[in-house]
């Protein structure tokens, strides 16, 4: 594993401090939306904005993030870097995926339909199991496939009340 | 076999709620697709900063059995 681990909640920290709007995807959100999958990364979905961008670059210098095999002793996000879409990071936060392309689903949509949760402290904000069914399926990656698989069983579990009558196995 | 006839012949109508109870139980305890559900309910109900918790141990143990070393 190179670097510590994921660490959604200094991540987030981060990108709130400065002011970033930006929704936590990929992996890690399937994570913890219930799925017992492990991801090494966190994917980070954000609003296309001057604006934004000059935040979460002063966010990603807070978290010391920079590409793995960048030489130079500093480094700080340029529009130009996500040019295709993607840019992976490490950073004292564990490894970052930047998504500047998110298939399936405009940022207005994945932003308006977030979830807000707490992790510890920090306020976290979280794609909807919706959300990312979306992205997953337009994606069409194999590996995709076991996180919809993980995404459909935890939307069922919470559309399944564990006081549910005709539940034998959780309810009354 | 005559198990299999005897399932396979099975009128649900005819059971107490106590016997469907029990009979959705077991097909819930067999079928992987549901199972998978009742684990993400179980983690649903937990607090974000315990499942990172679980996280972090779960990549600590992947990464031994992977590099017979601990994580970094």
């Amino acid at each position: 594993m190179e670097g510590p681990p994921p660490n959604p909640e200094a991540l987030f920290a981060a990108l709130n401090q400065c002011g970033v709007d930006a929704v936590l995807v990929g992996g890690m959100a399937v994570y913890l939306h219930g799925g017992n999958n492990i991801t090494m990364d966190m994917d980070i979905a954000f609003l296309r904005t001057k604006e934004n961008y000059e935040k979460l670059a002063d966010a990603l210098e807070l978290l010391e993030a920079r590409p793995v095999r960048w030489r130079a002793p500093k480094w700080r996000l340029d529009q130009i870097d996500l040019v295709s879409g993607w840019l992976h990071l490490t950073s004292t936060a564990g490894q970052i995926d930047l998504l500047a392309k998110h298939p399936g689903i405009e940022y207005g949509e994945l932003r308006e339909t977030a979830l807000d949760k707490e992790i510890g402290d920090t306020h976290l904000t979280l794609a909807s199991i919706d959300a990312l069914i979306k992205m997953k399926s337009a994606a069409g990656r194999e590996r995709d496939a076991a996180h919809l698989e993980l995404l459909r069983a935890a939307k069922q579990a919470l559309e399944t009340s564990p006081d549910d009558p005709d539940d034998p196995v959780n309810g009354p | 076999m005559e198990g299999e006839m005897l399932y396979d012949s099975l009128d649900e109508s005819v059971l107490d709620d106590r016997q469907k109870a029990r009979l959705k139980a077991l097909r819930i305890a067999m079928d992987p697709w549901l199972s998978q559900v009742e684990r993400c309910r179980e983690n649903q109900a937990k607090p974000l900063a315990l499942r990172m918790k679980e996280h972090d141990a779960a990549l600590k143990t992947l990464e031994i059995l992977r590099n017979g070393r601990t994580a970094s």
